[in-house]
């Protein structure tokens, strides 16, 4: 029985943390309860919509930071 | 050719050895993700190079000194400096100054823009505003947990333990977090590309 399978357990399984005894029971229960399989698409559509944010540091930020590595590196020396 | 995976704990250690290419590869692996965090938690890109800066000078500091703890990983630990970092300077932030443009625009938000046609950017930035917008009205918590589990790609263990909560707390913020951000999208719709 899928009887305990709540919206949090949804939230593991788009996350990727559901275990695979998990991931099996929630399918089932999403098959036979609509309300689960719509936050299911939910979920996934908000996800989508989240990975459109995806910021790089800035060149110069690398080199900082690489600059500061050798230097340190120059000192323990 | 496939170039082998070699693990952060790997990279670290060949790094205290005096491999100074492994650092550069833990930064190229992790930058976009710890970049982007810091990027939402203080919403000022300026501010955020900063961050992101002094948290690898820490780190590296932290590795100089002998202070790493081995069964750390990499990731969480490093977020954890970054977050730290972030939350000493929103505390601070009024004092910084922002420079601005003649339009009012923060000139750094330009910075990292590179291959696309200005039109095209404009109109991705006005999106992206008006999600990083969203974000920013959801409740600090909530908005915490959301940059660690989506961006930073922490588990909600890692969360826990970082945000002294525990996981069933971590899991009902993102919930809501999540619900707070569709119920501002049918108000204000986003268009997912």
């Amino acid at each position: 029985m899928n009887e305990n399978i709540t919206q949090d357990h949804v939230l593991l399984l788009v996350y990727g943390e559901a275990s695979a005894t998990d991931q099996k029971r929630i399918s089932e229960a999403m098959a036979t309860q609509p309300e689960l399989l719509q936050y299911y698409n939910e979920l996934v559509q908000t996800r989508r919509m989240l990975d459109s944010i995806h910021e790089e540091p800035h060149p110069t930020s690398i080199a900082i930071v690489s600059e500061h590595s050798h230097d340190s590196h120059t000192e323990a020396v | 050719m496939h170039k082998e995976f070699i693990p952060d704990g790997v990279l670290l250690k060949i790094y205290l050895e005096g491999n100074e290419n492994a650092i550069e590869t833990l930064v190229k692996r992790h930058k976009s993700r710890i970049f982007t965090s810091i990027y939402l938690m203080v919403n000022d890109r300026y501010l955020a190079e900063d961050i992101f800066q002094e948290t690898f000078i820490k780190i590296i500091n932290c590795l100089r000194s002998g202070k790493y703890r081995h069964e750390d990983k990499f990731l969480p630990w490093a977020l954890r400096i970054a977050r730290n970092l972030a939350i000493d300077s929103i505390r601070h932030k009024g004092r910084l100054p922002v420079i601005t443009d003649s339009e009012g625009n923060n000139v750094f938000d330009y910075i990292n823009i590179y291959d696309d046609s200005r039109e095209k950017v404009l109109i991705d930035k006005e999106e992206l505003q008006t999600l990083h917008g969203f974000i920013n009205k959801l409740p600090e918590e909530q908005k915490e947990v959301l940059i660690l589990r989506h961006y930073a790609d922490l588990s909600f263990k890692e969360i826990a333990d970082m945000t002294q909560t525990n996981i069933n707390t971590c899991i009902g913020r993102m919930h809501y977090a999540l619900l707070n951000l569709r119920k501002m999208m049918q108000k204000i719709p986003v268009r997912v590309k």
